[in-house]
């Protein structure tokens, strides 16, 4: 037997407290929590202009008569070319009015009719009074919402805060119907009264009730990579420090465990610069700032006109104030809620949005004479609707002034759009890549309501699958066309049947609600023939 | 005290100097922003990552009194460890975790660097139901019980008395573990024992499905009535059964799923529980000597004949193998022992059994330089299956014979017959008590005293009784805990 004597070594590091880099780098790995790289939500903004396009769709669409990519857009239309490259013209579109009620078939080629129609893709459940066709289902909007695995809605796990917003620069309405003045509707309501039994979700119209409610909490942050990166190297030159004053202290002999610590350190050092240095900043949301209270400039009971039938009892804002030809507050309110809308998309708050710029009957009131065209007759102003049913043949000037104010809405939406060109989303690309876009209006033709070759745009950047650039003219359609001979057209649905599939929903959820009587104008009008290709690859 | 202060000291032991307070405010600072509204939670969250991965709080320091020089030859004389480390050495050792506020508070007015205060502290400790359980867990360590979990795959058959749904491993391994607990805190706390009785007492802990796995036992207060309450009881005599050595729960970790493995439970009980030298590194299996023994055919015998079917004699070359053949009418020499006719080969046995080839192993060369010293110790615990079930018959259904001679260790030389025996060897020969000092002093420093006579330990031996409570008292306040040898800068 030996006897040995354990005269234990001063200075030493307990072997078992893991002084060694091969499990130190794992403990030190530990404080990294990896951000990993965001990926953005696919998101839908419904944008609704009053009034469609000119007669013949000649300011509108480019003069061209199959699916080109090479073509320049005309003067109602020319406001969005800076978006060209995103955008998918779509021509060949024809709005089918169905109702279950056989008695009240009268919506074809109304606006009432037609932005219900467009929005919910169902038969009306019948009409509330002269012309206010109540919707017979969920709007598109609201239908993708609810089916939806990636839109955040109210079934999902990672629901977003506030699900949609409904947002409108003006909702006046003739006779206060529901049907022009609602883009979306929830699921139908169980009242057999029809005016009750349709859903529909008024829109918000003040920016700073919007503005209050969606950004008046705490907001989501994201990831600031250099921020993140910095905040742990101040972690790692704590450690670096601790270690030079262990040096100090210890003997040669342990010097080497120490080294052995610095250099996991160093290599845990160029790993975090590594890894930050290729992270997108995910830090987009950016609480905006505080928008006006718009006070409305036409209060009270409004009258169309001469009419004495046809009238609003809403409060809104026109295009100007009277005495301020600088104010446009119309058109601030209306940019403004386009712009909530984008801050509430890169803060992730909502996917899903409708914004209107007016009702289908539009009464804001806009300067006889704008921007260098006069109505017939030189009023001072009128609201927006009355001066689009003059007819063309006998009135030269009214139409330039419609021109110009198809021209000004294009132009109001186009300038917040491109502002989506360059908002950053979490992905590190730009808001547009992960947006569509869908801009629509009720009628194709105002003056005699006639809703064929819809005006129609879808926007959308590389990640949406949209087919930018392109001038898609719809052919082999069972409908006939508002100009040139033959049936080329197709029903309106058939955009929404090839939109489902983008946020995986099955198109039947749309075309399982269509089934069962209704009644079209003329009977047997099929509302859908199959996902119309070419908007989306 | 700041946040930052008081984690600093509580996370490295012993208070943190101003610079390294300073250091954490600007990890904050950094974190929470300086502009209003400062980010609170991170600035807060940055300074406990930097505390708990820092060096300071990540290793044990032994370094004695900061304020140590060397010499004019650049040594450093002899010194002990400073109040902080003391404490932080005592929390780990009783505790199993951080100083709590009573050593802190004992290293800051330095009472704790005194005998008084040092052993006031231990005593103090001693009494805490958390330094008991963990000690209590220390002691179930030194039979590395926590092996059980990682051989959670025994043959099934072993379990087929229990219904199936009691029959899953985790939840087995997990009712042992408690049963084994609930011993240990029985026999060395509750009863006040010593190691001696550790590995004597025939009590047992048993549930409802355990009672079912492990029949017989006699239940002082009625049988236990669920799986969740454990119930103590004393093996039947008829088993044989001693201690730790005998409870399941080690059993089970010492074996193969489907075999007792007589080197596994050897080569512990010899290395950690009767703390011999250790052996000689295995030797290499392929030779035709271990090979031979692997067979159980005696020395000259073993690996392939040459290309012209030659062997060295008295080996003769039987279907490429060099063997030793039986002679014209089935016999066989004494080669050292005698051997016996098998297939027309001279062998030890027919090889088939965990006890057979442990004759083999204890009988020749080379294998008998490690296995009789090793192989013993398991032969006496051989009527305990993989499972640790009761078993008077091997897995060839031979009878079990678990009788055996030390020929070598400090038991030796000496007959032993069953558990029972053999537990009663190990307190006669103090090697048990001897043990558990070599072992918890191992634990205390934080490196494995492996030669049994070492001078530090035995002056330990001196001075325990035998009890929990001494071994660990008297293992703390040695000198070996504090002092520590200088060396170069």
């Amino acid at each position: 037997m030996s006897f040995l004597s354990y005269k234990y070594a001063r200075r030493s590091f307990l072997r078992a407290a893991g002084g060694s880099a091969t499990l130190l780098l794992p403990l030190l790995r530990s404080i990294e929590a990896r951000a990993q790289t965001a990926t953005a939500p696919l998101r839908l903004l419904i944008i609704h202009h009053p009034l469609g396009a000119n007669p013949g769709l000649t300011n509108w669409r480019p003069n061209a008569t199959a699916t080109t990519k090479s073509f320049t857009l005309p003067s109602e239309s020319a406001p969005f070319a800076p978006l060209q490259q995103y955008m998918c013209m779509v021509d060949g579109l024809n709005v089918i009015f169905a109702t279950q009620n056989s008695s009240q078939n009268s919506g074809q080629n109304t606006h009432e009719g037609g932005l219900v129609s467009i929005m919910t893709g169902v038969p009306v459940l019948g009409r509330v009074g002269q012309q206010d066709h109540a919707a017979g289902g969920a709007s598109i909007d609201q239908i993708l919402l609810a089916n939806s695995p990636t839109l955040g809605g109210p079934t999902q796990t990672n629901k977003t805060m506030f699900g949609s917003l409904s947002l409108a620069a003006d909702v006046r309405s003739d006779r206060d119907e529901v049907a022009p003045r609602v883009l979306s509707y929830g699921p139908l309501g169980s009242n057999t009264d029809i005016n009750l039994r349709r859903s529909p979700i008024y829109a918000a119209t003040q920016p700073l009730d919007v503005f209050n409610r969606v950004f008046g909490g705490a907001l989501p942050t994201g990831t600031d990579p250099t921020k993140i990166l910095n905040q742990k190297l101040s972690v790692l030159t704590f450690m670096r420090n601790d270690i030079g004053r262990m040096q100090t202290l210890i003997p040669a002999t342990e010097k080497d465990r120490l080294t052995a610590h610095l250099d996991a350190i160093n290599m845990l050092e160029s790993t975090l610069r590594q890894t930050y240095a290729s992270m997108p900043n995910t830090n987009v949301c950016m609480k905006p700032a505080t928008p006006p209270t718009y006070a409305n400039t036409s209060t009270g009971r409004q009258m169309m006109g001469s009419s004495t039938t046809v009238y609003t009892t809403s409060s809104g804002v026109d295009y100007y104030v009277s005495g301020s030809p600088n104010s446009h507050p119309h058109l601030d309110l209306g940019q403004n809620q386009l712009r909530l809308i984008k801050t509430a998309f890169q803060c992730d708050l909502i996917r899903v949005a409708t914004f209107m710029w007016s009702a289908g009957t539009n009464w804001v009131v806009f300067p006889g004479t704008f921007q260098g065209a006069t109505i017939k007759g030189s009023p001072q102003s009128t609201p927006h609707h009355p001066p689009s049913h003059s007819d063309p043949s006998m009135d030269s000037m009214t139409p330039l002034w419609l021109n110009q104010i198809n021209q000004f809405y294009s132009q109001a939406t186009s300038t917040v759009l491109q502002e989506f060109l360059s908002a950053p989303d979490v992905d590190g690309g730009m808001l547009i890549d992960n947006t569509i876009i869908v801009y629509l209006t009720e009628v194709a033709r105002a003056w005699d309501h006639n809703q064929q070759n819809m005006p129609l745009m879808v926007f959308g950047g590389k990640n949406t699958g949209v087919q930018g650039g392109t001038f898609l003219k719809v052919t082999g359609g069972p409908l006939p066309q508002q100009t040139g001979s033959g049936n080329a057209n197709r029903p309106f649905n058939d955009l929404w049947l090839a939109l489902m599939p983008k946020f995986g929903v099955n198109a039947s959820v749309l075309t399982s609600a269509i089934k069962g009587t209704y009644y079209t104008n003329p009977a047997s009008t099929p509302t859908y023939t199959g996902a119309l290709p070419g908007v989306f690859a | 005290m700041t946040f930052a202060q008081s984690l600093a000291a509580k996370g490295f032991r012993r208070p943190a100097t101003t610079t390294e307070v300073n250091d954490l405010l600007t990890v904050y600072d950094v974190g929470a922003g300086t502009v209003a509204p400062v980010d609170y939670p991170t600035g807060i969250s940055l300074i406990v990552q930097a505390v708990i991965i820092s060096p300071s709080f990540v290793y044990r320091t032994e370094l004695g009194p900061t304020t140590l020089t060397a010499d004019a030859s650049g040594n450093y004389p002899d010194t002990t460890l400073n109040p902080y480390e003391i404490a932080s050495q005592l929390g780990f050792l009783f505790l199993g975790s951080l100083p709590d506020a009573g050593l802190t508070a004992a290293a800051a007015d330095g009472s704790i660097a005194t005998t008084a205060g040092l052993s006031a502290q231990i005593d103090r400790l001693i009494a805490l139901p958390a330094a008991q359980a963990n000690l209590t867990n220390i002691m179930i360590d030194w039979f590395n019980v926590r092996q059980m979990f990682d051989r959670q795959n025994k043959d099934t058959s072993l379990l087929s008395s229990l219904a199936t749904a009691d029959q899953d491993q985790v939840m087995l391994t997990n009712d042992l573990y408690t049963a084994t607990q609930k011993y240990v805190t029985d026999v060395l706390w509750t009863s006040g024992g010593t190691m001696d009785d550790l590995v004597t007492s025939p009590k047992v802990y048993l549930n409802k499905r355990l009672a079912t796995l492990y029949p017989g036992v006699t239940f002082s207060g009625g049988a236990p009535a669920s799986n969740t309450a454990f119930s103590v009881g004393n093996w039947p005599t008829a088993q044989g059964r001693s201690g730790m050595l005998t409870q399941p729960a080690f059993l089970w970790s010492a074996s193969d799923p489907a075999k007792t493995s007589i080197v596994k439970r050897g080569k512990f009980i010899h290395d950690d529980i009767v703390c011999q030298d250790a052996l000689p590194p295995p030797i290499d299996l392929s030779t035709p000597s271990a090979m031979a023994v692997i067979s159980c055919t005696p020395p000259g015998s073993g690996g392939a004949c040459t290309m012209d079917n030659q062997c060295a004699a008295p080996a003769t070359c039987v279907s490429g193998n060099c063997e030793f053949a039986c002679t014209a009418d089935n016999q066989c020499p004494t080669n050292p022992v005698a051997t016996k006719c098998i297939g027309g080969i001279c062998k030890l046995s027919t090889c088939d059994s965990e006890i057979l080839q442990s004759d083999a192993r204890m009988t020749y060369a080379p294998c008998k330089s490690c296995h009789a010293f090793m192989d013993p110790y398991a032969r006496v615990l051989q009527n305990f299956g993989p499972i640790g079930n009761y078993r008077t018959v091997d897995e060839t259904n031979r009878p079990i014979d678990p009788s055996v001679t030390f020929t070598m260790g400090p038991l030796a030389p000496q007959a032993i017959s069953g558990a029972a025996q053999f537990g009663q060897a190990l307190v006669t020969s103090h090697v048990i008590r001897d043990c558990s000092v070599q072992k918890v002093t191992s634990y205390a420093i934080g490196n494995m005293v492996r030669v049994y006579d070492t001078c530090e330990v035995n002056d330990i031996r001196a001075l325990t009784n035998g009890t929990i409570t001494s071994l660990f008292k008297q293992v703390a306040t040695a000198n070996i805990l504090r002092a520590r040898a200088g060396g170069a800068k």
